[in-house]
């Protein structure tokens, strides 16, 4: 899960262009959206869905069920663990 | 005075006459387009479906036509701009020179006296074209404008609003509560503004006035209070001293996804204006992108000289949180003055109001 | 009118108010944006994810509104935006035909960049600015056409306006300055060959 986690880190600041952060800034537990954290928005909440088909051929196709997957590193490795094919 | 006339449309669904009765029998605009989506879908659009014309000719047919309707040779005098409003232009020719283009071949074909404005601003080009029109007329730098409406489908434009879920998978349905997106379309509009009525074949209406405003808050999504489209009408108004209460009808944006139109929804209520009879006229059009400011000016011309609201194609239940006076049938009733109001990506808004000849 | 403030930025040398102000790395030419911004020690996380077309109108915008105190006291809707370029967002368009086309995976991310105004919303943004915009594209650099939007926008909708010319291709030619009335000469009026002149200044 930990390798899983850190492969998440590295694509999320390839996929949304974080060149500012390294994996070391991203917080397994910390809230990815919003003013603290990374402050990502609607659109990379998109991009994460791409993500996820991308490298993991998890297909979301409710972009509401994002909200909850993507709420951290540990909530989207525990959905990919889950649903990953 | 700034008059606005010889508006014509040339689209999937005919020319304006033909839009105009359509729309006024509740017939759909759009069609099911077999697999035009990204991985298979089949997505309603407003698309020509035979005899699909090139940018380049639709362009040239649709001011051909407005010519038909306005005073001859007026398109090579040397007091005339050509306006074109395009988000993508053509295409065909490569990115960079997609927009530039097809003003240079108008420029060549029609022999025109000045190289063609070009406005690309998302999907308030055509308001904001019109806009411009109006200010070059009234600061003497030109006595017309031909302000001309165009941009087509492709994969480009549906993969890439498709890859923002911003398409619905059915016919669409602006301002209500089942809507789940656009529909895109696509076609041509143009409009004729001059300081003088005698280049039109029939009457005109007058340019009262227009402006833009930015949202200053995300670059695709709307804003949560609609803070630019109410500044933006809140200008207009101002310019042309009009009051809410002089308004007979309201052409909205109406894209039908469901943060576009909560906010025009809110914006509209900031202002007082919820019992104003409102449409979107993209329920029958489709999105037609940086045609859609000019197209649906045409249409809002067209329903002026008719005195006829026309019903908001896919409408059935309020689907904003506060409400508004969406029109579900064909009502005649006299249409002195008319506001036209458009968004985009980038947070721009534009607006513009029309009022019939004292 | 008067110019207050202007940015030029050609190839890779970067002038501000006609004065040398920095100069790229000739060795590295595409990475002039991120030095620029480097340099500028701005932070600005949304930077990054800007296209290279919003970047350079950015970081001109930057530069001219650090040089220009003036701006600071117009209200949020006194200024409007006037910007062209000859290209468009072409560098996006075909960052994000290649994401559907190579990658088979279309990115939302870039296309919300296939729009040539989205610059004027990220400026909009930054500074908080509601007034008014118009993006043109013209086949090439017009100071005639600035002048005469000068004329339009001042004073019935805009107090002062900032324009910029934005090409990023073949060459990054950038031009952003500031421009309020001036109470010795006409209000709305901005000779061309003022414009002109300050665009020729490339070094």
């Amino acid at each position: 899960m930990d390798n899983l986690k850190e492969e998440l880190k590295k694509h999320l600041i390839t996929q949304l262009n974080l060149e500012n952060n390294t994996p070391a800034d991203i917080k397994d537990e910390a809230p990815l959206f919003g003013d603290s954290g990374l402050g990502l928005d609607s659109i990379d909440a998109l991009e994460l869905i791409v993500l996820l088909d991308k490298h993991y051929h998890i297909k979301l196709t409710n972009p509401e069920e994002g909200k909850s997957v993507f709420y951290s590193i540990n909530t989207m490795a525990e959905y990919i663990e889950k649903n990953k094919k | 005075m700034i008059y606005i006339g010889s508006e014509t449309i040339i689209g999937p669904n005919g020319n304006l006459k033909d839009c105009f009765n359509k729309i006024a029998e509740k017939k759909s605009g759009v069609s099911k387009i077999t697999a035009n989506g990204f991985n298979g879908e089949s997505f309603y659009c407003s698309m020509f479906l035979e005899n699909r014309p090139d940018f380049n000719t639709l362009a040239t047919q649709v001011i051909e036509q407005l010519l038909q309707k306005s005073k001859a040779k007026l398109l090579t005098e040397e007091s005339t701009l050509l306006i074109i409003s395009t988000t993508k232009g053509d295409l065909s020719n490569g990115f960079e020179n997609a927009i530039v283009s097809p003003a240079k071949f108008l420029y060549d074909k029609f022999k025109l006296k000045h190289f063609p404005f070009i406005i690309s601003n998302a999907c308030a080009s055509g308001v904001m074209a019109i806009n411009a029109a109006a200010a070059f007329i009234e600061n003497n730098q030109y006595q017309n404008v031909i302000v001309l409406g165009v941009d087509m489908i492709s994969d480009f434009i549906v993969y890439g609003f498709q890859s923002l879920y911003a398409i619905s998978d059915e016919p669409c349905k602006p301002f209500d509560s089942e809507r789940k997106g656009i529909n895109l379309g696509e076609g041509a509009g143009a409009v004729l503004l001059s300081s003088s009525k005698d280049v039109f074949t029939s009457t005109p209406v007058c340019f009262l006035g227009g402006s833009s405003s930015n949202d200053a808050n995300h670059i695709s999504g709307p804003s949560r209070t609609g803070e630019g489209l109410f500044r933006c009408i809140n200008k207009t108004l101002n310019a042309s001293a009009i009051k809410p209460l002089d308004i007979d009808f309201i052409s909205a944006h109406g894209t039908a996804t469901v943060f576009n139109d909560e906010m025009e929804a809110i914006a509209f209520n900031r202002l007082d204006m919820q019992h104003i009879p409102i449409n979107s006229f993209k329920g029958f059009t489709g999105h037609t992108l940086g045609a859609a400011g000019v197209i649906e000016t045409a249409l809002c011309i067209a329903c002026m000289h008719e005195n006829t609201l026309l019903p908001s194609a896919g409408y059935h239940n309020q689907g904003t949180t506060v409400e508004l006076n969406l029109i579900k049938e064909v009502v005649s009733t006299s249409l002195t003055t008319v506001l036209k109001t458009a968004s985009g990506f980038g947070g721009c808004n534009a607006s513009l109001l029309l009022q019939k000849i004292r | 009118m008067k110019i207050t403030g202007c940015c030029r930025i050609y190839q890779n040398e970067v002038l501000l108010n006609g004065k040398k102000y920095f100069t790229g790395d000739n060795k590295q030419p595409g990475e002039l944006s991120m030095q620029l911004y480097r340099f500028l020690k701005k932070e600005y996380p949304k930077f990054y994810k800007m296209d290279l077309l919003t970047k350079m109108g950015w970081l001109a915008t930057e530069m001219v509104c650090q040089t220009t105190p003036e701006i600071s006291k117009f209200a949020d809707d006194e200024i409007a935006l006037i910007f062209a370029n000859s290209h468009s967002c072409s560098e996006s368009d075909e960052r994000f035909n290649h994401s559907y086309k190579v990658e088979k995976s279309p990115s939302p991310a870039q296309f919300v960049y296939t729009l040539p105004n989205i610059l004027l919303g990220e400026l909009a943004i930054r500074n908080k600015w509601y007034g008014e915009n118009l993006f043109t594209i013209l086949p090439q650099f017009s100071a005639e056409h600035f002048s005469s939007q000068a004329g339009i926008f001042v004073p019935q909708k805009a107090k002062a306006i900032l324009c910029g010319w934005v090409n990023i291709f073949p060459v990054i030619d950038v031009f952003v300055f500031f421009a309020e009335a001036n109470s010795e000469t006409s209000q709305g009026s901005l000779d061309s060959k003022l414009i002109e002149h300050w665009y020729n200044i490339i070094k």
